[in-house]
């Protein structure tokens, strides 16, 4: 397997294009598990429906976006993915009931997806 | 792919009513590890540790990481393959707060993290705001 490096990567109309800088699916639900991913070196399940993504190697500054969604688990009441926070080694997610905001819940797909 | 074996359990001292949280390792990152690609540990600690000054001194949102410390990551000269045990001991460092490990030998009174094998984490989590560890 070859490495190729890069400054900047354009499309053949010279316009600029922005890989991920990190990636993760996991299972948050029973035995928490990564089920792959690019620059996450671990999950750390801080709470229930709570997970923090680890990266394998940081993000030069917290300026990053991250893009998230999640499965719907629960067949009558929705939830709601929130920000945890973030930082240049990591980032957080945390999931609540829709219906009762006091309640947090564990989602069995989790997709993030890091920007910079 | 390597299906990760370990998980570390730990509990974290700056919250002491927190349940103990479970750190999984990412099967591409423990693939990598026992490739032999991995820096060594001290050039994410000293990020980290950069970047915890940036959030004591309240600047983190105009934080950057030095430039050549950051390159670290990528031209460090890898350490070489790890086992699977060789690598939950560097992820434990990398990614677990300095604070649950690093006084271990020395200062700490209780048991603040254990290595586990992931079958030995409870996987209802009916009663997740209790988990402690134990002795």
């Amino acid at each position: 397997m070859s490495i190729v490096k890069f400054g900047t990567i354009q499309n053949g109309a010279g316009v600029q294009v922005y890989p991920a800088k990190a990636w993760v699916s996991f299972n948050g639900t029973g035995t928490i598990a990564i089920r792959a991913s690019g620059n996450a070196s671990s999950l750390t399940d801080t709470n229930i429906g709570s997970y923090s993504v680890n990266f394998a190697t940081a993000i030069t500054d917290v300026n990053y976006s991250y893009g998230h969604s999640y499965s719907n688990d629960v067949s009558t009441q929705h939830t709601i993915g929130f920000w945890g926070g973030q930082a240049t080694t990591s980032c957080a997610v945390v999931h609540y009931n829709a219906q009762n905001s006091a309640n947090v819940i564990d989602k069995s797909f989790v997709l993030m997806v890091v920007h910079r | 792919m390597i299906e990760p074996k370990y998980r570390i359990v730990y509990e974290d001292p700056a919250f002491p009513d927190h349940p103990a949280k479970i750190l999984v390792p990412s099967p591409n990152w423990l693939e990598d590890a026992m490739a032999g690609n991995l820096p060594p540990v001290w050039v994410h600690l000293q990020l980290k540790d950069d970047e915890e000054q940036a959030i004591a001194e309240g600047r983190l949102s105009t934080f950057r990481h030095d430039e050549e410390k950051w390159m670290l990551q990528f031209t460090a000269p890898r350490i070489g393959p790890l086992t699977e045990e060789q690598a939950m001991e560097y992820l434990l460092m990398k990614d677990v707060p300095r604070r649950v490990w690093e006084d271990y030998q020395d200062g700490a009174n209780r048991t603040r993290f254990k290595i586990v094998l992931k079958e030995q984490v409870p996987s209802d989590r009916t009663f997740r705001d209790a988990w402690r560890l134990t002795e």
